[in-house]
């Protein structure tokens, strides 16, 4: 990978939201929450890239809980805006360029994140956008299938 | 940390690298899987899911529905969704890796059937290897497309979301999650003007500039 292209993925976690940025999101927006908790998990994605042992204390410690929190925010949320569809993008981008800068027992995890993040993006786009499959043998309406379900 | 299939399988992060001891409820799993398995197994999971996905022409309701309801001769079609949701640039490439990937799962119907899996100069097994390689030189090709629609933005996602797990036993193949996060970034810069979103405005609200450029390349504001 190039110094340049290198520079430009660091470029996504150096440009994270940051706590002061919260005040700016609009209790009314439809995706307040999900906005919110993406503010929020970056600044928590910052804090544990910035204390690495921080995931193998006991228990963890409060960067750790605060990301694993936001995380579990995003996760359950369902964007039902462009707006929450762009924060979960951004958040996403930071997990999946976070995935070599981490060393230690729970390296690989950012990737897991990104990875299951960009495909709950995949779906967000296809339910907000009417974007249709079309199953080739049958012609019928493929269903998207839900993160984790296995299919045949 | 707390992989997404911790959460898919709702375990304890402690439980990595132990043995489940759980009755098993996926087919193919054995009472003593180590949830490295259950995770090697949710993962291709999802790549089956990916790969149906890329199999399948992709369709726009708009265009049904404009066919269905279209007016007088003449009159213009009746498109109720936007255009930017439809296949723009990668329309091509789509076609054509979806049609590699169907042939390739008949030929891999037809190895199981045969009984020649393995057998390396078995003809099937010949033309399998031959799509397998049609479809790695194809994908670099249509990621490095600039998307134009959302349709491309997901089309993109899912190739990028595939070739994380085709590389996985891959170590000269470049890091598939930087493509990753490379095609995020692109599809946030198309999708924020295409939302009417401001770009730089939803920089100055969402993320800071503090430490690095912005998005786009340019220098914080």
């Amino acid at each position: 990978m190039s110094a340049a292209s290198r520079r430009t993925l660091l470029a996504g976690v150096a440009g994270l939201p940051t706590a002061a940025a919260l005040s700016a999101i609009a209790a009314a927006h439809p995706d307040a929450e999900l906005l919110r908790a993406c503010a929020e998990h970056a600044a928590n994605l910052r804090a544990v890239l910035a204390s690495p042992g921080c995931t193998d204390a006991p228990g963890g410690n409060a960067a750790w809980e605060a990301y694993q929190r936001t995380q579990e925010a995003i996760d359950t949320a369902e964007p039902v805006t462009m707006a929450g569809v762009l924060a979960k993008a951004r958040v996403a981008m930071s997990e999946a360029v976070s995935d070599n800068l981490f060393e230690g027992e729970h390296a690989n995890g950012f990737g897991f994140t990104a990875h299951a993040w960009a495909w709950g993006l995949v779906q967000d786009l296809v339910r907000l956008h009417g974007i249709e499959f079309e199953d080739p043998h049958t012609g019928a309406a493929l269903r998207l299938p839900l993160d984790g379900e296995a299919t045949s | 940390m707390l992989p997404w299939w911790h959460k898919v399988l709702r375990l304890s992060p402690s439980d990595s690298g132990r043995t489940t001891g759980l009755a098993p409820r996926t087919p193919g799993l054995t009472e003593t899987a180590t949830f490295r398995e259950i995770a090697i197994m949710a993962d291709r999971a999802l790549s089956t899911s990916r790969r149906g996905l890329l199999a399948a022409p992709l369709v726009m309701p708009a265009l049904h529905t404009s066919a269905a309801t279209a007016g007088p001769p003449g009159a213009a079609p009746a498109v109720r969704t936007s255009p930017a949701a439809a296949p723009g640039a990668l329309a091509a490439h789509a076609a054509r890796i979806g049609a590699l990937i169907r042939e390739s799962n008949h030929v891999d119907s037809a190895i199981t059937v045969q009984g020649v899996r393995g057998n390396r100069q078995h003809p099937f097994c010949l033309r399998w290897n031959a799509i397998t390689d049609d479809i790695v030189r194809a994908v670099p090709a249509a990621l490095d497309v600039d998307p134009r629609t959302i349709g491309d933005v997901v089309v993109q996602l899912v190739l990028a979301l595939d070739q994380v797990h085709e590389a996985e036993n891959d170590t000269e193949a470049l890091d598939p999650l930087e493509r990753v996060a490379e095609v995020l970034r692109r599809a946030i810069l198309l999708l924020a003007p295409l939302s009417g979103t401001d770009l730089r405005d939803m920089q100055a609200r969402y993320f800071d500039h503090e430490l690095g450029v912005a998005l786009d390349g340019s220098a914080p504001a």
